[in-house]
């Protein structure tokens, strides 16, 4: 039952997105946050909301879905644009009340700022919902691969995370079990002082650290026997491997920014 | 013909350390072990906790070397740490708890963890997984999430992706301590039909009598050292030494002995329920009882 | 001491598309003294039934009173009852937490608000009951053997002094000798501090030698319940559910089969073997 929570929320389903080469959602996305600082004016928004519904569209994933991952940081965007409204001084004043200054400037700056923030998040939650946890971090590891040469562990740090990421809902379960194993003795986590609520996740914490340890041993023991040696000379059974589709993906992605860039400098809005 | 196995005189010491890391005592957990075991046997080793069988099973696979004498796996002395990838590709093993063995949160990927560390090409890695998924029943799982899975499939998974590997030989270390029943026939019934089928060498270690009967050979072991060796009978002839080895009888042998004791001449080393009735019903008719 | 379960379901998941049910209509009566054993294949409900019966866990629909009262009732002391029904869960030893030993087995009777020389007290008793030597008492639980763990595990819940101790799996893992100590242990609870026992078990054989009364679970369901002697005569239909039945049963059961007569319900080696030994000498077959 817990177990089927999935991090990051992958959607399944058949689409043109999710058929792509994990690559090239990774350094897409990634191209497409830099595309948001790359321009000045609310003219760049239409071009990249243009954008953003047309992969919505392919990917098959319902709007529903990418709109959540907004819920988790409203609070930062609400709190950014508020600091974003008082802090621009500004010409055209529209309220004074006390040393609170609200400028025309200023509601710009928050709008534009605010909207900047959840282009980016959405753009991320689409990411990850089109591609699967181990989907990711094979492309990670693909593309930081060039990091080797000064030596970054970029293997080692890849088979941590789809380890990782194996074991959480594993993780999840156990939090439960040593959870109720405490109730059953009395235990309490809802009442009380908030120094004694932090105290009681004590007799939780431990044991699933010492569970977490065990398990860690072992498996990496599992790992020996199977003659786990590092990444050297290391097949992969799903290699990543380009096709035409991801090189039109690519070719897409670059004209989107180069549209972009250009937009910033001619449009007059 | 050379044996597949050869454990000469071998001894292994645990250090124990205090907290400050400082030696304060050595625990001799295997105290000069002599064991030879053919290609294609099927071998159990039996004993309680604390008997040394997993320090054992854990130099078959050289994941620890010996402090003293030798183990030769496939010819190759596993004292040799060039040796160490040779002897796990040959000689596999498979681990007690089920979920701490798995790698891949998809079956098929787990199953192929240990060719892909061997770098054998994609596509043969694929045939190897399909293989392997099909010898062991567990191929109609093969996209599933091992969270889906009960315990004895996994330690199916987890022999699938020992039998990927390509190995001579399995080591099963207690298997099945974490299973219910249905898990524990599952895995022992695998065991048994890679053995048969593909004349894989399987090494059971385990603390249940019951799951030995089908070996072919028994060895029976107690403070790091072994203690008694045989047929799966002749070793169960001699079930009342078992106590003393913390080790229990199974009660169709605890049967036969109890009668036995009374004056009944009943052999004392049976396997199995239907033995035991064959033989009662015999007994009774040819009124050889009294 | 009673618990009562009149009418109790339980289902996952309610309300989100994935529902299953766990347990339905569960009607069962436990009363003072006894040792409880119930069996049931993994899936059957049995330790969703379990986690009820100490409020962990909240039925979907029915009741439960424990000594008469409703334990859903607003006014119900819910920590009270989880110290009343101790619940230890399968590999109990994974829950240590503490510095030492002591300590750990302090930690359910502290979280009752007793005074500290009354929790040191239970403790100490705690401790003894389950076999713990002095020397131990003071050292961390983790670097004790795993049986050690494990009775550590059970003496911090004795600690909370339950009228009823409910143990899922207790011999889970454990190797013949750890098996027998174990249960050693809890016929000892049973029978000298008078403690109602109840234990989950896959192990046919444990539940012949030591349990009074056999409740069989499938799908949810109680389908059996009575004393293990007279279940276990129905070897065929527990087959059916998933579940054996002990080998000395199964023996008699054959020799009855090939006509022997042998009447009496056996379950152990030793009264097997003694039914078998009368039948040699002077019993009859069916004709």
């Amino acid at each position: 039952m817990i177990r089927d929570i999935t991090i990051g929320q992958y959607y399944a389903a058949e689409s043109v997105i999710h058929r792509l080469d994990p690559r090239v959602k990774v350094a897409g996305t990634f191209l497409y946050i830099i595309s948001l600082f790359c321009f000045s004016r609310f003219s760049g928004y239409i071009i990249a909301a243009l954008f953003f519904c047309i992969m919505v569209k392919l990917s098959k994933v319902p709007f529903r879905f990418i709109v959540r991952g907004i819920k988790p940081i409203l609070f930062m965007l609400v709190f950014t644009a508020a600091l974003n409204l008082l802090w621009t001084s500004g010409e055209t004043v529209l309220v004074r009340y006390g040393f609170i200054t609200i400028t025309l400037e200023g509601i710009e700056k928050m709008v534009f700022m605010a909207l900047r923030l959840v282009f980016l998040i959405i753009g991320s939650s689409l990411m990850t919902l089109a591609t699967t946890p181990n989907q990711l971090t094979d492309a990670i590891e693909s593309l930081l691969k060039p990091l080797v040469y000064i030596k970054v562990p970029v293997h080692e740090v890849a088979m941590m995370m789809s380890i990782a990421l194996r074991f959480i809902p594993i993780l999840i379960e156990e939090t439960d079990k040593i959870m109720k194993a405490q109730l059953a003795r009395g235990a309490d986590f809802e009442s009380g002082s908030i120094i004694h609520r932090i105290k009681s996740i004590v007799p939780i914490i431990i044991p699933l650290f010492v569970s977490a340890a065990r398990r860690a041993s072992d498996l990496a023991l599992a790992m020996d026997a199977r003659c786990y040696h590092g990444g050297a000379g290391r097949t992969k059974m799903k290699p990543l491997e380009y096709k035409r589709q991801d090189i039109t993906a690519y070719i897409i992605i670059f004209c989107y920014m180069a549209v972009i860039i250009i937009s910033g400098r001619v449009l007059p809005f | 013909m050379k044996p597949f196995i050869k454990a000469e005189d071998l001894v292994h010491e645990y250090s124990r350390r205090d907290e400050e890391g400082n030696v304060i005592g050595i625990n001799r957990a295997l105290d000069g072990i002599n064991i030879e075991v053919q290609a294609g046997d099927f071998i159990a080793v039996l004993g309680a906790n604390g008997s040394g069988k997993s320090t054992f099973a854990k130099h078959l696979n050289a994941l620890l070397v010996p402090t003293e004498g030798t183990l030769y796996v496939d010819g190759k002395d596993t004292s040799d740490h060039k040796n160490d990838l040779l002897v796990r590709q040959s000689a596999g093993m498979v681990f007690q708890n089920p979920d701490n063995q798995i790698v891949s949160s998809v079956v098929e990927e787990d199953v192929g963890f240990g060719p892909e560390n061997m770098g054998v090409p994609s596509v043969e890695i694929w045939k190897r997984v399909e293989e392997s998924l099909k010898n062991t029943g567990m191929y109609e799982y093969r996209k599933e999430s091992p969270d889906h899975l009960s315990g004895g499939q996994k330690q199916r998974v987890a022999v699938a992706g020992i039998m990927a590997m390509k190995p001579k030989c399995i080591i099963l270390d207690e298997p099945t301590a974490m299973l219910d029943p249905e898990g524990r026939k599952s895995v022992i019934k695998t065991a048994r039909e890679l053995n048969k089928k593909e004349k894989i060498t399987i090494i059971l270690i385990t603390h249940y009598m019951e799951e030995v009967t089908i070996a072919d050979y028994v060895y029976v072991m107690s403070s790091g050292q072994v203690r008694m060796e045989g047929t799966p009978r002749q070793v169960f002839a001699r079930s009342e030494e078992m106590v003393k080895y913390r080790l229990e009888i199974p009660e169709v042998t605890k049967i036969a002995l109890e009668l036995n004791r009374k004056g009944i001449k009943i052999p004392k080393d049976i396997l199995y329920p239907e033995e035991l009735v064959d033989i009662l019903l015999k007994i009774k008719s040819a009124g050889t009882a009294v | 001491m009673s618990i009562k379960l009149q009418n109790v379901s339980y289902i996952y998941g309610l309300n989100s598309g994935h529902e299953k049910v766990a347990l339905r209509d569960i009607n069962l009566e436990i009363n003072d003294g006894g040792f409880i054993g119930i069996a049931g294949h993994t899936g059957s409900g049995k330790s969703t039934l379990v986690q009820l019966l100490d409020g962990l866990e909240r039925a979907s629909s029915g009741k439960i009173y424990y000594n008469g009262q409703d334990i859903y009732d607003k006014s119900f002391d819910m920590r009270g009852l989880r110290a009343k029904v101790g619940l230890v869960f399968q590999y109990p030893e994974h829950q240590l937490f503490e510095t030492t030993v002591i300590n750990d087995v302090q930690f359910g009777p502290k979280n009752l608000g007793l005074p500290l020389l009354e929790v040191e007290l239970r403790s100490y008793e705690a401790l003894k009951m389950t076999g713990i030597g002095d020397d131990l008492i003071d050292v961390s639980p983790f670097a004790l053997s795993g049986g050690q763990k494990r009775r550590v595990a059970i003496a911090g819940v004795l600690a909370m002094k339950p009228e009823v101790l409910v143990l899922d799996e207790p011999a889970a893992g454990l190797d013949p000798a750890g098996r027998a100590e174990i249960f050693g242990l809890l016929k000892k609870l049973h029978k000298e501090n008078n403690i109602t026992v109840i234990i989950v078990s896959h192990s046919m054989e444990d539940i012949a030698k030591y349990v009074e009364r056999l409740i069989v679970m499938n799908n949810g369901s109680i389908v059996l319940d009575g004393k293990p002697a007279e279940i276990f005569q129905f070897e065929k239909e527990l087959e059916k559910i998933g579940l054996g039945v002990p080998q000395a049963a199964k023996v008699i059961h054959q020799l009855r089969d090939a006509g022997a007569l042998i009447k009496g319900e056996y379950i152990t080696a030793d009264e097997s073997a003694e039914a078998i030994y009368k039948w040699l000498k002077n019993g009859e077959y069916k004709r």
